[in-house]
């Protein structure tokens, strides 16, 4: 899918915080994001991401992994997210559809996905549509 | 506008995200690492090739070091540019790289400035022609 200079422009205002603790994934995925005109916020593992939020960062999508080193996973941290920032549109990416439930996200995106598959589900919901309705 | 890709090695991501996205700005790819194993991964894998290495030596000094020699000895393409004040930095950081490690916290425009004349001075050694 590619926006035209219109959605371009907007898009380019648009904030997807993409919390991945696999470093080359992280990066090459942010890479398409970025070609995406989107800005991407990479964040390591759940705690960097909580902590960029508590202090004021902005996002409109968090992409997020569930299994993560660090005091909490990708789980804990949508369920902080939603209370705290219901604003920000949550996908989450796993191997093991087993912790979501479906409804408490905007979209689940199963491992492996491609960077193609994962940028369309960032910009349907960038743009409006719930992936999974 | 492409200026080359810069990788940058830094624990806190409310350090690291401004000065990544200032780079940016400036018309550099910026790659993130959170440490240095996660730098050193993204250096042996090639899949984004990368010019300059800014690590913060503040959170882990012997890993970066180790970090940095690796890089000297095994990626003759990559400079590197040290930051953070730790003790035996500066003789440490004499064997590593050029230029004196940068002080933290970041002044974007030194890092910058930094970064444009190591690239500057690798390009003046580079064979001509």
């Amino acid at each position: 899918m590619v926006p035209d200079r219109d959605e371009d422009l907007a898009l380019s205002d648009a904030c997807v915080l993409l919390v991945e603790d696999e470093v080359v994934v992280r990066a090459l995925l942010a890479d398409e994001l970025r070609a995406a005109s989107l800005t991407v916020i990479e964040a390591a593992n759940a705690d960097e991401a909580w902590a960029y939020l508590k202090s004021g960062g902005v996002a409109d999508l968090m992409l997020s992994d569930v299994r993560m080193p660090g005091s909490m996973d990708g789980i804990e941290l949508r369920r902080r997210v939603r209370a705290e920032f219901p604003g920000i549109k949550i996908v989450i990416t796993s191997g093991n559809v087993g912790p979501v439930i479906p409804g408490e996200v905007d979209a689940f995106l199963p491992k492996p996905y491609s960077f193609t598959k994962a940028v369309d589900v960032v910009l349907r919901l960038i743009g409006g549509e719930t992936a999974n309705g | 506008m492409d200026e080359g890709c810069v990788l940058l090695v830094e624990a806190d991501i409310l350090v690291r995200q401004p000065m990544a996205e200032y780079l940016r700005e400036c018309g550099y790819k910026v790659a993130e690492a959170a440490n240095v194993t996660e730098a050193r991964q993204l250096l042996r894998e090639r899949k984004i090739p990368i010019d300059v290495v800014l690590v913060d030596a503040g959170t882990d000094a012997e890993g970066c070091f180790a970090l940095a020699s690796w890089i000297r000895s095994d990626q003759p393409g990559v400079d590197v540019i040290l930051a953070g004040t730790v003790p035996k930095m500066a003789g440490e950081a004499g064997d590593l790289c050029e230029e004196t490690p940068l002080k933290k916290p970041y002044d974007h425009s030194l890092v910058l400035e930094r970064i444009k004349q190591t690239r500057a001075a690798r390009d003046r050694k580079a064979p001509k022609g």
